[in-house]
Formats: structure tokens, C-alpha cells, sequence
């Protein structure tokens, strides 16, 4: 079990435990909250700090003897600045970082690649852009194959393709190599995308951790964050096998059903998502072949609560195409709770997504553990709210865009 | 006689090698004591830095002939330091060569140590964090990171400290006296041609000290990151942004930190 317990005299007093399978966590919470001071304090940075970390690899690795009776782990940080060498250019930060490699090192090419920086080799440090360098700094981290790999906000200047790119080759490289990986991220939609466990602090404290879905809900339901996402997660489905189905849909006339955009399962239903808008989760095995292993990939797709808009005429489910929005999820109204500040007279709308046969042969979705269903925010306006009169309880067709 | 031949007669000649010999050793010792010395001045923050501080800056506007009397005392074998030089290698330190390295060593420390100091007290620690979190040394992050990017401040502590020592006449005069290719360095050999009113002579020296120190202050400035004209910049640097002007278009510089950044570019001089 990894655990980290940090006492750092005024400005952080905190301790968390994650589960052995836990290799990515998100850390959060509001600026000035301690998130970086933490990550320098387990670095080894902060003198004044007492930092009691133990980072225990999971049992898979027992067979690894290597990595299990090393007793001092190599924590790399990597900070918002990237930190890169100027008097040497890319290839020279990459080489400094080579001569205290450690175990778990990734080869240049591979590091380069996988933070979208191979065409940066030659360049002076000087002349990359911040996201550049940024993307530079962590493939410098991973060259240097730390145990521990620290992200403060390392990726903040990065595009969202290019930074969830980069976020899911990390998850990879962290669950190939057992490598514990702490990220300080703002994007709640990174942290629930790429996190396996996640940490809120305010003030130097704790205030919440665990799975992300349920620090997230936290947060949520404490009305500070104005635009919550939500994490659906499905299983991606066989483009050609969908063609059946997709013959009797107006979209097939078309005959281009673009590979960019993805079809996933969530329970009975179905969501499209852009390519850019999906995860899909990394095959590592490659005995599997493709064809096999796509019925089975895990997608996960974020889903922001302005982007949902809630539609009370639940009939209209079979016939869905009435609407440009290609997503209509049945959901019911979990939950009706007025979002953030509440000047702008809005509410946020949990939903918890049903299964359209349930619903059809007027089964309770109540009759069912609720842990079966998946969560949606919709933030709408009171005006809306009262005029489809929604309760707790009332299903609705959310319908969203993941283009 | 022209003014070459005052210059190659074999008298000049010597003195000009002595001085280049007490100045090429001299900055070299400085570069050995002042690069730790100003990394530890700059990573230290006590109480009693400020007169710690004094104490290496005092040659800067102590009087040299003030240095060179106390020098003088030490080095007598009466002194102590006399004393024990004297038991060691069997020869006396005052009116020496060893002397006068030891003198101009004292002299020019400051010069040395400033433009240094000055330089490390800016280097961003940051850069130092992400060298240690690849795994490196205090010694080697300090060699490899540190003195390639203060590499400015090192050439300019080098030719200052080299610079001043050639100018430099008081202390030589008080320990190290006027012995021809012992002790006789160029701003001693044209005082003393001034004395035996020799002007022609004189003024050949002067000349050639004059254009010399011209020309080494001018490199350093030019290697100091200071571009002969403004537009555009003939600076090795020429076609490419620094790093503080791509921040500053960027918006991710405040004008404070770009003021710091342009005072360590013209540090130390």
C-alpha cells in the first residue's frame, strides 16, 4: 500500500493511503491550498518538512525482486516551470538526466515520443514555447526513470488533445512500470479521467480523498466548483459492427461513418464521442489482438454540466433524431442542489444515468444497487427548472455533445 | 629610438612577461578560492554576512599602499607568515615573485568575487531542484548545471581579477620593490622611467598598458552579453528570442522578474 504522510511545520499537515493498484493520483483544491508545497515536501525539497512516505508496488511486481527490496524510492518532480537546462538544448537535458537513470528509465525515442517532443530534439531551450517546454520537462522526467513521479501543474500550458495524449501515455507508463505518479491538476476532467485515486486540499489540509468519483461528488456538492463534469465510462464499440444498426439511421446515408468518432456503450445505451473527446483505455497486452480486445476496451468520456441540456419528453428516446445533439442518455434526477455562488440563478442537476430497457418495461430504477449507475451534472437555469417542473426522481433525456 | 624598440628592449620586455605571469597565475589562484567562496557567500544567509561581506570587499577602497604595509609586516621574516614561509621553502616572501602572487592574490579577490557572488545570488533555484530530483549531486549539479549557466559571471570575475592585477602598482611597490624579472612589473618599470625622466620610454609603456586594458575590457563587456548596436543584435544570440523576451510576449513574466533578469545580464560590471 502506498501511503504519504507530510507534517510541514505552518504550511501543510496531511496524509493519505491508496490502494496497491493505485498508480495515478490527482491532487486539487484551491490555489494557495498547499497542492505544490506538498509535492516539493515529498520531493525532498522542503528542509522543514517531516515527510513519512512508504511507496509499496503492487503484488504483481513480487516476482520483480529488484523493484521490491529497493528500500529508497527515486522521487522525480517535475515543476509548472519546466526547469530546463538553458545552457544545453533538448538532446543536452535529455543526456543530464541519463547520467542518474534508474530502473524504471524510458529509452529518449520513447520518452519523446510519448510527450509529443520528437521534433524538439535539435532545438535551442530558448526557443521552445511554454507547453513545449513543459512537454520537454516530463519527458526529462521520464527519461531519468523515477519510482515516484511528481507533477506540479506540469502540463498547464499544454492543448487538451496534446495534454490527455500525453496523460494517458503516462497512465501507461506508470501501470507498465509500476510507477506511482502524483499530478496537481485545476482540469477536473483530467483528474477524473486519469486519476485512480484523488486528493482535495484546502489550507494545508486534507479535506477529501479516495476514488475520484466520490471526491469529485465532494467537491461538487459543496458548490465551489461553477462548471462540474462528470465521467462516463463505457465500453467502445466495434465501428463495424455497428454498421448494422447504423444502416437504419440517417447518418449512414451519408455512407462516411468517420473513424474520428467513437461509439461506446454505457448500460443499453449508446453515446458518440470525437476522438479527441474519448479515452479510451491503453491495450497493454498485446496477445490480444485488436479486433478482440476493442469489445472490451474501457472509454471513458468528461462530460462538462453547461454542456447537458435536460429534455422532460422521455418518449422521444426511439425516435432521437430530431435533434443536431447526438447524445440523448436516460437519466433520472438524483439529486437538485443550487450551484456555486447562485447569483446567476443556476442549479445544478445530478443525474444518475438509467438503463433504457429498465426504464421501457417500467422497472424502478430504484430496485437497483445504486452503484450501477453512472453520474451526469447538468447545470440549468431555476427559470427551466421550474418550467419542466423537474423533482428528484423524474426521468429525463440528457442530451450533450463530445465533439 | 621608435616606439617599438622601446618596447622590445630586452628591460620592457621582461617586465611585460612578469606581468602577464603574475596576472595569468593570479586570476587563475582567484578563480580556484572565489568560485566556492561566492557559492557559499550567496547560498548563506547569517547574521554576519554583512561584515563578512566587508571584509572581502575592503581592497576595493582600501588604499593599496594601506594593504601593502600590513603585507609588507607579515611577509618580513619577523612576521608570522614570513616566519613560517620562510622555514618551509628556505627563501624569503617579501621582494619576491611568491610575494607579490600572494599580494595581488588579496588585492584583486574582490574583483574576483563580486561579479561571482553577484551572478550566483541570481541563479534561479529552481534550476537546482530539478537537478537534484534527477539524481544529482550537490557537487555535480554545482559543475554541470550552476558554472555552464554562470558562465558570464566566471568570464568576467577572470578578466576583471586579470585586468586589475596588471593595473595594479601600490602593493607591488610596498612588498614586492623594483628588482628587474623578479619583482618589476610594467607599471613599475614606467614609474621608474618617469623617474629617470625617460618620457619617450614612459609613454611607449603607457600606450601599450593603455591599449591592452582597452581591449580586454572591451572582450569582456562584449562577452558579458552587451551587442556593439542595438538593431539588430550581432550577439551569437542573433535570430533567436532570450528566454525572457519569449516570456514577456507571452505574458508569463512580470516586469519585475524581467528587471532581474536584465540586471544579471550586466552583472558585475
Amino acid at each position: 500500500m502506498t501511503s504519504v504522510n507530510v507534517n510541514f511545520p505552518g504550511r501543510i499537515s496531511a496524509s493519505f493511503s491508496c490502494e496497491n493498484n493505485t498508480r495515478v493520483v490527482g491532487v486539487t483544491g484551491p490555489s494557495g491550498a498547499g497542492k505544490s508545497s506538498l509535492l516539493r515536501a515529498i520531493a525532498g525539497s522542503e528542509k522543514s518538512a517531516v515527510v513519512d512516505c512508504s511507496w509499496v508496488s503492487s503484488s504483481r511486481d513480487n516476482a520483480d525482486k529488484n523493484l521490491n527490496t529497493r528500500q529508497v524510492s527515486k522521487v522525480g518532480i517535475v515543476f509548472q516551470q519546466p526547469m530546463l537546462f538553458p545552457h544545453v538544448d533538448v538532446t543536452g537535458n535529455f543526456k543530464l538526466a541519463q547520467r542518474h537513470q534508474g530502473v524504471k528509465a524510458l529509452s529518449v525515442d520513447k520518452a519523446a515520443a510519448g510527450c509529443c517532443c520528437e521534433h524538439l530534439l535539435d532545438k535551442p531551450i530558448s526557443s521552445l514555447s511554454g507547453g513545449e517546454a513543459q512537454r520537454v520537462a516530463i519527458a526529462r522526467a521520464l527519461i531519468n526513470g523515477p519510482d515516484v513521479l511528481l507533477l506540479d501543474e506540469s502540463l498547464s500550458a499544454v492543448d487538451v488533445v496534446t495534454r490527455r495524449k500525453i496523460y494517458q501515455f503516462l497512465k501507461q507508463h506508470c501501470e507498465a512500470t509500476q510507477t506511482t505518479c502524483i499530478f496537481v491538476s485545476h482540469d477536473l476532467e483530467d483528474l477524473a479521467l486519469f486519476s485512480d485515486a484523488l486528493v482535495y486540499i484546502e489550507d494545508g489540509k486534507l479535506k477529501y480523498s479516495g476514488s475520484p468519483n466520490d471526491v469529485l461528488s465532494n467537491i461538487f456538492d459543496s458548490g465551489l466548483i461553477d462548471n462540474p463534469s462528470a465521467v462516463l465510462c463505457g465500453s467502445l464499440r466495434d465501428n463495424s459492427s455497428d454498421a448494422d444498426r447504423l444502416s437504419k439511421t440517417p447518418f449512414a446515408e451519408t455512407s462516411s461513418w468517420p473513424a474520428s468518432v467513437k461509439a461506446i456503450s454505457i448500460g443499453d445505451q449508446t453515446v458518440y464521442a470525437s476522438h479527441q473527446a474519448a479515452v479510451v483505455e491503453n491495450c497493454l497486452d498485446s496477445q490480444v489482438s485488436s479486433a478482440q480486445h476493442n469489445n472490451t476496451r474501457k472509454v471513458s468520456v468528461a462530460v462538462k454540466a453547461s454542456d447537458v441540456s435536460l429534455d422532460t419528453n422521455v418518449s422521444m428516446m426511439k425516435e432521437a433524431h430530431t435533434s443536431s445533439m447526438l447524445n440523448a442518455l436516460l437519466c433520472k434526477v438524483s439529486h437538485i442542489a443550487p450551484l456555486g455562488s447562485n447569483k446567476e440563478a443556476k442549479v445544478l442537476i445530478t443525474l444518475s444515468v438509467l438503463n433504457s430497457q429498465e426504464h421501457f418495461q417500467h422497472k424502478s430504477a430504484f430496485d437497483n444497487p445504486p452503484e450501477r449507475h453512472q453520474t451526469l451534472y447538468a447545470s440549468i437555469s431555476e427559470l427551466s427548472v421550474t418550467r419542466l417542473m423537474l423533482k428528484e426522481g423524474m426521468p429525463v433525456l440528457a442530451r450533450f455533445k463530445l465533439l | 629610438m621608435s616606439f617599438f624598440s622601446h618596447i622590445s628592449d630586452p628591460a620592457s620586455l621582461s617586465a611585460i612577461a612578469l606581468t602577464l605571469k603574475l596576472a595569468v597565475i593570479t586570476s587563475a589562484i582567484l578563480l580556484v578560492i572565489t568560485l566556492p567562496l561566492a557559492w557559499a557567500l550567496a547560498n548563506w544567509e547569517g547574521r554576519a554576512k554583512p561584515f563578512v561581506m566587508s571584509v572581502f570587499a575592503l581592497p576595493i577602497v582600501l588604499p593599496p599602499t594601506v594593504l601593502g604595509f600590513y603585507l609588507l609586516i607579515a611577509f618580513s621574516p619577523q612576521g608570522w607568515l614570513g616566519q613560517t614561509w620562510q622555514t618551509v621553502t628556505d627563501s624569503t616572501l617579501a621582494f619576491s615573485f611568491e610575494g607579490l602572487v600572494i599580494g595581488s592574490v588579496i588585492y584583486s579577490l574582490p574583483f574576483a568575487l563580486q561579479p561571482l557572488y553577484s551572478g550566483f545570488s541570481q541563479f534561479e533555484r529552481g534550476y537546482l531542484d530539478a537537478a537534484y530530483s534527477l539524481g544529482f549531486s550537490k557537487l555535480e549539479a554545482f559543475w554541470r548545471i550552476v558554472v555552464p549557466m554562470c558562465k558570464a559571471s566566471i568570464m568576467v570575475a577572470v578578466g576583471l581579477s586579470f585586468a586589475h592585477t596588471i593595473g595594479e602598482f601600490g602593493v607591488v611597490l610596498m612588498i614586492g620593490g623594483n628588482i628587474p624579472s623578479e619583482t618589476q612589473v610594467l607599471s613599475i618599470a614606467l614609474y621608474e622611467n618617469v623617474e629617470a625622466l625617460d618620457y619617450e620610454k614612459a609613454h611607449a609603456l603607457s600606450l601599450t598598458l593603455l591599449a591592452f586594458c582597452f581591449l580586454l575590457l572591451s572582450v569582456l563587456y562584449r562577452f558579458n552579453g552587451m551587442p556593439l548596436s542595438r538593431i539588430p543584435a550581432p550577439s551569437s544570440n542573433a535570430g533567436k528570442l532570450s528566454k525572457t523576451e519569449i516570456l514577456r510576449k507571452t505574458g508569463k513574466l512580470s516586469t519585475t522578474e524581467a528587471r532581474s533578469d536584465t540586471a544579471q545580464k550586466g552583472n558585475g560590471l
